[in-house]
């Protein structure tokens, strides 16, 4: 009984103290490895936000929704952001579908910060929509010209059938020096892998690109390697979770928005807070949703929870009112679209994403 | 409304500025609800159409590139693989052109996220089969192709159920855009209703603005044309006929005043005109009295005159006889022409006395006067003439006595006889002359008796003949003054008869100056006669002058009256 009655005094004081927060929502695929690594980048701020005295001295709270990744989940989840009234901007979402689809829904209405979603559709879509990842269309190019420098010629091209998988192949195969033998779609789970192992390993191109996340990815280099393949394998941002699996995923190429062998302090202090938390290195994806939490906060600090304020402010930044991020400085285009990131070229040894070579 | 808008004009300008102004913001609101309308109906007919197009596109696509896959499963023909994915490509690119769009609710976009994800899948697991059949594996390809079909005939109702779901969201544009043109149009009527409603209000405020003070204007007109000048208009009228009321108020006054004035003035023209009127009948009356006086005068003053011709004519004879005494008596004519001396002078004086005969009634009544002298006179003349027959007499005895000593006297007294007998003869002449005189006086007598009747009928109707008679009676008195001198003159014989003379001649000379006077008289008479007639007749003139003034008063009166009657 005397149990019951702490329970629920402490319920209370816990509804106490989210009354008098501050809230942002945030959405994605929590299930899947990437969509894990944003939730625990925004955990760690939120952690050290609040454990610096909060935002103004108000505990900040984030709303977490998991959207699966699907446009659909997404828009819906969007809608409820929309209709609460506590929430004051959201973080995410996580994948460019997601965020296609929920952007519409945002529009005019809230204004939502993705983290990960680098579709080039996601270009200007609407003046509420932001994001600290640069586009794939920018992403798909360098990586194209990463490609030809390591002197690949002979492509064939994988992606995952969704906005972002379109977009980054797309960009991809426009920029691309040698022969694109194929150009296919893919499950995100990596069901037909076994297929496209054995059919590169009969068509031998030298270069595998996968625009896509890391299911799929280690499955077709499991299957690569089972069925002989010898070529490289190349992934964007979506395969920065390949090092989950460092035996299947070794000598991948991976263009990473950030990788936690980044020497900038700035990095390292949040590397080594991430590590502290929760046992693992930061990859892009957690970095790229610390970052966003990072600047949505600033703008809270700066101008409260009003919506249409925060847009404001968000959409100033730019230039010399940049905000510093562990991904680097962040500020927006008029697009929505980030000024200046760049992809760090990696390959997976070991289960790390060591520095391949520059991109810029 | 009086007090903002004081007159039909301002109330006018005021109102049809309020039209012009509301029919200008229906024009406006009319202008801008059909361009906005239009913009709408644009917006969502674009909208639409790039949906339409969006979701023809995604459909065509879909099946062209199903269609393709199969037929790449069946051939193997890189043409089917390419157009596989240009077709798979094009249907992306709808998917998200339809994702694009506006207005898309969030049902909708989660539907084509859902188809997206589908087509995604089906994509995916084709383009494994197309590996599978490039890899010689035709029975894994199949079966591959085959596990999709389920998600195909899904995708299928997904997209069906979009059509209809663009169908109802265009139902709703539709109901949405009707909505907006009913409640645009209902507003632009009631715009134009209240226009037409004030503008009416105007007309009929303007009207009744103008009819009301406008009928009480012209009953006061008529009110004033009947003369009712204490008519009068209530000025509390719009400021136009505040003015004109304040006028016609003015101007009936006025005419009041006016009306009042003439009232007074012709009552007393009225009654003026009828103090003239009765005073001129008086004075008519009068005149009529004295020209009936004055012929009576007239006509017994030439019964006079005639009279006293005859007397003078009498006395001419006398007159005459008297010269053939004073052709014998020297004294006699001394006497005669003393007597005639006073005769001038009471001639004289007659004149005089005729010029102050302008009083006809003293005048009268000295003429009565004087023809009771004449009588008297007469009377005196046969008392003279009996002295005179009995001087004669005496004298033919004087003389016979002469005659007989003269015979006694011889031849010594011969001559003395022949003077005896002539004195005798002398003596019988005076006789005779005395006997011939009273004969005359007989009839001056009568003639004067008559005459004498006529002066007393005359004297007694008019008085002024009476002093006129006076006058010659007082002549006569000095003719008979005269005559006694005569007289007395006349102790001797031709002193005698020169007095006999001489009286006879101042008999005959009053008798003409009676006469003349008498004539004067009725001259006189006759002029006052003729101009107690020309003032009769002024009188008759002033008195029909005074009826018409009266006349003339009395009708403006009534025209004065009837300006005050109802």
């Amino acid at each position: 009984m005397r149990l019951s009655l702490l329970l629920l005094a402490s319920t209370l004081l816990a509804c106490g103290g989210s009354e008098s927060a501050m809230r942002l929502g945030m959405a994605g695929p929590f299930e899947e490895g990437f969509g894990l690594a944003n939730r625990r980048g925004a955990e760690l701020a939120v952690a050290e936000i609040n454990a610096a005295g909060g935002i103004n001295g108000t505990p900040l709270e984030i709303v977490y929704r998991d959207d699966q990744g699907e446009g659909s989940v997404a828009a819906a989840i969007a809608q409820d952001f929309v209709e609460d009234p506590s929430i004051a901007a959201v973080v995410g979402h996580v994948t460019s579908g997601a965020m296609v689809a929920a952007a519409k829904v945002y529009d005019g209405k809230l204004s939502a910060l993705a983290t990960t979603a680098s579709s080039a559709a996601l270009t200007g879509i609407s003046p509420w929509v932001f994001r600290v990842i640069s586009s794939d269309s920018a992403n798909g190019v360098d990586l194209a010209r990463f490609a030809s420098r390591l002197g690949k010629t002979r492509a064939a091209i994988l992606y995952e059938n969704d906005a972002y998988g379109r977009g980054l192949a797309d960009a991809f195969r426009g920029e691309f020096d040698g022969t694109v033998i194929g150009f296919d779609p893919i499950d995100a789970d990596g069901t037909d892998a076994e297929v496209y192992g054995a059919w590169f390993a009969q068509q031998k191109p030298d270069l595998v690109f996968v625009a896509g996340t890391e299911r799929s990815g280690l499955a077709l280099m499991r299957e690569a390697r089972k069925a002989g393949v010898t070529a490289e394998f190349l992934g964007g941002d979506g395969w920065t979770g390949l090092v989950m699996d460092p035996v299947a995923a070794e000598g991948a190429l991976v263009g990473a928005p950030f990788t936690a062998l980044d020497p900038r302090p700035a990095a390292q202090k949040f590397v080594a807070a991430y590590r502290a938390r929760y046992a693992a290195d930061p990859d892009g994806n957690a970095a790229l949703a610390y970052d966003a939490v990072q600047v949505l906060v600033a703008g809270l600090r700066e101008v409260g929870g009003d919506r249409a304020a925060l847009r404001e402010w968000l959409a100033a930044r730019s230039g010399d009112r940049a905000i510093p991020g562990v991904t680097g400085s962040i500020a927006f285009l008029p697009t929505g679209d980030p000024v200046g990131k760049s992809f760090v070229m990696t390959r997976i040894r070991s289960g790390a994403l060591t520095p391949a070579e520059s991109a810029k | 409304m009086n007090l903002i808008f004081g007159t039909i004009r301002s109330r006018l300008i005021a109102g049809l500025s309020l039209v012009v102004v509301l029919l200008l913001v229906a024009g406006a609101v009319g202008r801008s609800a059909i361009s906005g309308l239009s913009a709408d109906l644009a917006r969502t007919l674009d909208g639409v159409r790039r949906e339409t197009s969006s979701t023809a596109a995604l459909t065509t696509n879909i099946a062209l590139e199903l269609a393709a896959a199969g037929r790449y499963l069946d051939r193997g023909a890189a043409a089917d693989l390419e157009s596989f994915r240009n077709t798979g490509w094009a249907a992306h690119e709808a998917q998200r052109a339809l994702n694009a769009s506006e207005g898309l609710s969030a049902s909708e976009i989660a539907l084509v996220a859902t188809i997206d994800a589908q087509l995604s899948s089906i994509e995916a697991g084709l383009a494994a089969a197309h590996r599978l059949r490039d890899l010689g594996r035709q029975a894994a390809a199949e079966s591959r192709a085959a596990a999709v079909r389920a998600q195909e005939i899904a995708l299928t109702a997904e997209i069906e159920q979009l059509a209809e779901m663009r169908a109802q969201q265009l139902e709703r544009a539709t109901t949405a855009l009707q909505d907006t043109a009913t409640r645009r149009q209902r507003f632009l009527l009631a715009v134009i209703i209240g226009a037409i409603l004030i503008g009416v209000a105007i007309v009929v405020t303007t009207v009744r603005g103008i009819s009301g003070p406008l009928s009480l204007l012209v009953a006061h007109a008529r009110a004033l044309s009947r003369g009712h000048l204490d008519f009068r208009t209530d000025t509390d009228l719009p400021g136009e006929f505040r003015e004109l009321a304040e006028a016609m108020n003015s101007s009936a006054a006025n005419l009041a005043r006016v009306a009042a004035a003439a009232t007074g003035t012709a009552e007393e023209v009225a009654t003026s005109a009828h103090q003239l009127t009765s005073a001129a009948e008086q004075v008519s009356l009068a005149a009529a009295q004295t020209a009936s006086a004055m012929s009576e005068v007239t006509s017994g003053a030439e019964l006079q005159v005639s009279s006293l011709r005859e007397a003078d004519a009498a006395l001419q004879g006398v007159r005459q006889r008297a010269h053939e005494v004073r052709a014998g008596a020297e004294e006699v004519a001394d006497l005669a022409s003393g007597i005639e001396r006073q005769a001038r002078e009471k001639r004289a004086e007659i004149v005089l006395a005729r010029e102050m005969l302008a009083d006809i009634r003293s005048s009268v009544d000295s003429a009565a006067i004087e023809v009771q002298a004449l009588t008297e006179t007469a009377e005196s003349i046969n008392r003279f003439v009996g002295i005179v027959s009995r001087i004669a007499e005496q004298t033919n005895l004087l003389s016979l006595n002469a005659a007989i000593e003269a015979a006694r006297a011889g031849s010594a007294g011969r001559g003395f006889a022949v003077v005896a007998d002539e004195v005798r003869k002398l003596a019988d002449q005076a006789q005779q002359a005395a006997e011939d005189v009273v004969q005359l006086t007989a009839v001056v007598t009568r003639r004067v008796g008559t005459t004498t009747q006529a002066m007393a009928i005359g004297a007694a109707r008019v008085g002024e003949i009476e002093s006129v008679s006076k006058g010659i009676d007082t002549a006569l008195t000095s003719i008979t003054t005269a005559a006694e001198q005569t007289r007395a003159a006349a102790m001797g014989l031709g002193e005698a008869a020169d007095l006999n003379v001489a009286s006879v001649g101042a008999a005959a000379l009053g008798i003409s100056s009676a006469a003349r006077a008498a004539e004067g008289h009725a001259a006189a008479a006759e002029q006052v006669s003729a101009s107690t007639q020309e003032q009769s007749a002024a009188c008759e003139e002033m008195s029909s002058a005074a009826n018409a003034l009266l006349q003339g008063s009395v009708h403006l009166k009534e025209i004065v009256a009837s300006l005050r009657a109802e």
